[in-house]
């Protein structure tokens, strides 16, 4: 899995690519806490490039919500598409985690 | 679809280092069998190997089999084997997937993917072993 970081003002935007799976989950788990860790309180994660998703990458997702949450940070996702899209509506993840069409939109949100 | 697919049968060990060739295995069978929604078949896979990987031989060695075969109608069945400690998926409670962010439960979840994804879901435990069998069409 690739991850490119862009940094907006107080925003960090992550890109994902190729696939957040058992595998690569944990790198992105350490990215997401290297942010945190560093006192960053607004990510926004763009997954229009990511081709794979399973529940690995979505407790990862969880967790990183309700640690953002707690600290009044917001994690907001955007950009879900394809099977990426299906499994968040399968596990109803779409609803509980915030998640936002376009990057533009989740960026009026954060 | 080609009507004359070879069943095929692979062991490796279940370690998370060898999801990928484990799931390439199951993927390229899929393929060549004629279905098109290979990342569905690889999720539902995958939710079943990683359980297997993380919690079968608490925390020693051990093996997964995988057997592949077409039945009659277009399907194809996943048989997923393991030695390890006795465990029936399905007996899991199901993950929730109505409850909010506060209350949402963690565990489970893999197990609801690959249940929902797969048209059939058996479990049967035979000569201590666990097999799974995951079938699609």
């Amino acid at each position: 899995m690739k991850i490119s970081e862009e940094k907006k003002g107080d925003v960090v935007c992550l890109c994902l690519s190729e696939r957040l799976d058992s595998v690569t989950a944990p790198d992105f788990e350490n990215k997401l806490n290297g942010l945190i860790g560093q006192g960053l309180k607004k990510i926004i994660v763009n997954f229009s490039a990511l081709e794979y998703i399973s529940s690995a990458g979505l407790r990862v997702l969880l967790v990183a919500t309700k640690k953002l949450k707690e600290t009044n940070g917001k994690f907001l996702i955007c950009s879900l598409q394809g099977m990426v899209k299906e499994v968040f509506k399968m596990s109803g993840f779409i609803e509980i985690l915030p998640v936002f069409d376009t990057e533009q939109e989740a960026f009026k949100n954060v | 679809m080609c009507e004359h697919i070879e069943r095929d049968k692979k062991r490796f060990k279940a370690e998370l280092t060898n999801l990928q060739p484990i799931i390439g295995f199951i993927s390229n069978y899929a393929q060549k069998v004629g279905f098109s929604s290979l990342d569905k078949i690889q999720l539902a896979c995958e939710e079943v190997v990683v359980n297997i990987i993380n919690y079968a031989y608490c925390g020693k060695s051990g093996e997964v089999e995988i057997s592949l075969n077409v039945a009659s109608r277009n399907r194809i069945n996943v048989e997923i084997r393991d030695w390890g400690v006795p465990f029936n998926p399905l007996s899991c409670q199901k993950a929730d997937t109505s409850s909010c962010l506060e209350d949402r439960k963690i565990g489970g979840l893999g197990v609801f993917l690959a249940c929902k994804i797969a048209d059939k879901v058996e479990y049967k435990r035979k000569q201590n072993t666990n097999i799974l069998t995951l079938s699609f069409s």
